[in-house]
């Protein structure tokens, strides 16, 4: 269960994005916020609900961080585009 | 030529930083106990939460020492808040 | 918002990051190492601890038992234990202590703590209650967990110091939340092949925005709880209890007296600790204390984490009988909302709620709080390099990464260096206090990586202290492995999961400090380069 939750918070972050920026569309904001939500109830259903938004809340910074440090990597911006 | 980088941002530096040094520091310490005197709340939340406020008062009256435009407004408020809450400390101490 | 208002939020963001900024790392990097100080690095630190320690509830009611009628009666009136079974400390602790009148009328707490060996329960050592709290005998376990608390300043300078950190990081959040506004529209940018200016920019920003709650949640708990006790609770109890912190303490403590009614009856430890252990698989327990031992009326404190709520749970029994009584939260248990907040203040600190995934989480995150200042600082120190007009003085840019460099590079080998040298102190000098000898090895490398940079070039400098920090972690395990014959083909045999782990990440550590002084090599070529075109140009 917390493997599926952590996959569900990376899916919902990299939903959000959008070249780089934090995506406008609402289709791809709510599906993103829709997968953060769901693996928000896991970890409640895992943690119970105190420890549960602290752990989301955890994992959802961290990942985050290593999403967008690992944006460059996987796709790396041609030279010179902004 | 070396630009004199805090008095263009600035005005009266170091009188806002002794503000927010020395008087941001003795006015919320005297603010925890004040606060617990008058604060409509069952005994514990009136003691603990102004422990528990304390990082955000000093938070809040630092930035205020750089940010208010009148230094003169800083100290005023300073003072007002610690002698206020000094008052209110001396009333509970001296009603026993 | 006016743009002087940002531009006073802006420069008080600088000052406040360039005046903390190093110790807002050194506390901060501690920080994330300490999190695992307990007991993950205590059971690696000590190998007598490192086999699972079974908690023998039998063992430990008779030898209470046997103490008790040694301290007498005047010493019974709290009783209180620290299992072995959770291997935070290298002895099984058990405190007696009385309360007593004093000639003015006030009253004193003495009492005599006993320590015991945490599997044969032999007796370790015996000391009252004030000299065993003045002594302090670390391994590097405790030590990084006390240099993070208060920078072994002692109290109350140290908590102070590190209180007043968390404020300036607080400052810090507020400022740069309201100076980055439209942060939101490069959440996901990290530009690295572009100048190294702009990466540092980015990763200071990603590493901020991400992680603000985190870094808020601990920078409001650790000002906290680096006040509370030195200035909070004091400047609280002047006034709601006329100055007697005591009685402050006593209202908002979880543990409170009975009535003794004088009638002898045994405390069934035993019995109480089997019943718990069975009834409540998901708490761990850690201590527990009993009010007036030895009396029909005694009751039994037994503390434990792991259950959904965030301070843990206390279970209290009714001591003569066994009996469960109630479950109460720490602070929880009082009226109103305090005591929920501070119920959570410490685990929200820590990130012990959630066993080893939380606490790697907050690992993490607290290296990201760390890496926070040196981003701004370099940032800081790159801008001043190659601005056309600079603030400062070139010199004075070049000092201050040289003082990075040491202070904060040399904080990483410091702490490296304590791996290897508490196992040669383990085998050298077994049996002896190694405190002295770990303060030693700390504070003598961290001096010299600190003086390196100004005596060597600045990369070599980097250079010399990071690739032995990395080599320091890769062998921690090899090293482990000849002084004391625990290793990773054997660990099915001795069970030393705990330690075998830490030496496992400490060797990914390594392998990955390793990557990365590379990639900084790298880095360093292409920034001299970028520099000298600059020159090239400006000429």
């Amino acid at each position: 269960m917390l493997a599926i939750a952590l996959i569900l918070v990376c899916i919902g972050i990299v939903c959000l994005n959008y070249k780089g920026s934090l995506a406008k569309q609402p289709k791809s904001v709510l599906t993103g916020l829709l997968f953060n939500l769901v693996a928000v109830v896991l970890f409640c259903q895992m943690y119970g609900f105190a420890r549960g938004i602290f752990v989301f809340l955890g994992a959802f910074a961290l990942i985050g961080i290593v999403v967008t440090l690992s944006i460059p990597i996987i796709k790396p911006r041609p030279s010179g585009a902004e | 030529m070396q630009p004199n980088y805090k008095n263009a941002t600035f005005d009266a530096f170091k009188n806002r930083t002794v503000l927010a040094i020395v008087m941001t520091l003795i006015t919320s310490v005297v603010m925890i106990p004040g606060m617990a005197t008058y604060l409509p709340l069952h005994q514990n939340d009136s003691i603990g939460l102004p422990i528990l406020f304390f990082p955000f008062i000093w938070t809040a009256l630092f930035l205020y020492s750089y940010l208010a435009r009148s230094v003169l407004r800083i100290w005023l408020v300073m003072v007002s808040l610690t002698l206020g809450h000094g008052i209110c400390i001396y009333f509970a101490l001296t009603a026993g | 918002m006016k743009s002087i208002t940002i531009k006073k939020l802006y420069t008080l963001h600088s000052w406040v990051g360039l005046i903390t900024g190093i110790l807002l790392f050194v506390i901060a990097f501690t920080g994330a190492v300490a999190v695992f100080a307990r007991p993950e690095l205590k059971i690696w630190a000590n190998e007598n601890l490192r086999t699972e320690i079974p908690v023998q509830s039998q063992k430990l009611d008779e030898t209470i038992a046997q103490y008790a009628e040694i301290v007498g009666p005047d010493y019974l009136e709290e009783v209180h234990v620290r299992l072995p079974s959770t291997r935070v400390d290298g002895s099984a602790r058990v405190v007696f202590e009385g309360h007593f009148e004093t000639a003015e009328g006030g009253e004193e707490h003495k009492g005599t703590v006993f320590q015991f060996d945490p599997v044969s329960w032999e007796l370790l050592a015996e000391n009252d209650m004030e000299t065993f709290f003045n002594q302090h005998t670390l391994d590097m376990s405790t030590f990084m967990a006390h240099f993070h608390a208060d920078l072994h300043l002692g109290r109350p300078v140290g908590l102070i110091l590190t209180g007043l950190l968390g404020l300036t990081l607080m400052v810090s959040i507020v400022t740069g939340i309201f100076i980055h506004r439209k942060i939101l529209a490069q959440l996901f940018t990290f530009r690295i092949t572009k100048t190294f200016s702009l990466m540092l920019n980015d990763a200071h920003k990603l590493m901020s925005v991400w992680a603000v709650l985190f870094h808020s949640v601990i920078a409001f708990t650790g000002a906290f709880l680096g006040l509370a006790t030195v200035i909070l609770i004091p400047a609280a109890a002047y006034v709601g209890f006329n100055g007697d912190q005591e009685k402050l303490v006593e209202t908002f403590t979880a543990v409170k007296p009975p009535v003794i009614a004088n009638v002898a009856m045994p405390t069934k430890l035993a019995d109480i600790i089997d019943s718990s252990i069975k009834d409540r698989p998901d708490l761990t327990f850690s201590r527990f204390t009993v009010m007036g031992y030895g009396d029909k009326n005694a009751l039994v404190y037994l503390s434990g984490d792991g259950s959904q709520q965030l301070g843990g749970e206390t279970l209290v029994y009714r001591g003569a009988t066994a009996e469960l009584l109630r479950t109460q939260a720490n602070f929880g248990r009082l009226e109103g909302i305090t005591g929920t907040i501070l119920d959570a203040m410490f685990p929200l600190h820590f990130g012990n709620f959630g066993g080893i995934f939380v606490k790697s989480i907050w690992a993490i995150l607290g290296l990201a709080t760390a890496l926070l200042p040196i981003t701004g600082l370099m940032l800081w120190i790159e801008r001043g390099l190659n601005a056309q007009h600079p603030a400062h003085k070139k010199s004075t840019y070049e000092n201050f990464n040289r003082l990075l460099i040491g202070c904060c590079g040399g904080l990483v080998l410091a702490t490296v260096t304590l791996f290897p040298a508490q196992l040669i102190l383990n085998e050298w000098m077994a049996g002896q206090n190694h405190t002295d000898s770990i303060f030693l090895t700390f504070f003598s490398v961290w001096i010299v990586a600190i003086l390196m940079p100004f005596v060597i070039q600045q990369s070599n400098a980097l250079k010399a202290i990071l690739l032995p920090s990395a080599w320091m972690l890769i062998l921690v395990m090899p090293l482990d492995a000849i002084l004391t014959g625990s290793h990773i083909f054997n660990v099915l045999q001795t069970k030393h999961y705990v330690s075998m782990s830490v030496n496992l990440v400490l060797m990914l550590l390594g392998i990955l400090l390793l990557v990365v002084v590379s990639k900084l090599k790298k880095q360093y070529v292409n920034r001299e380069y970028s520099q000298a075109k600059n020159l090239v140009g400006e000429v």
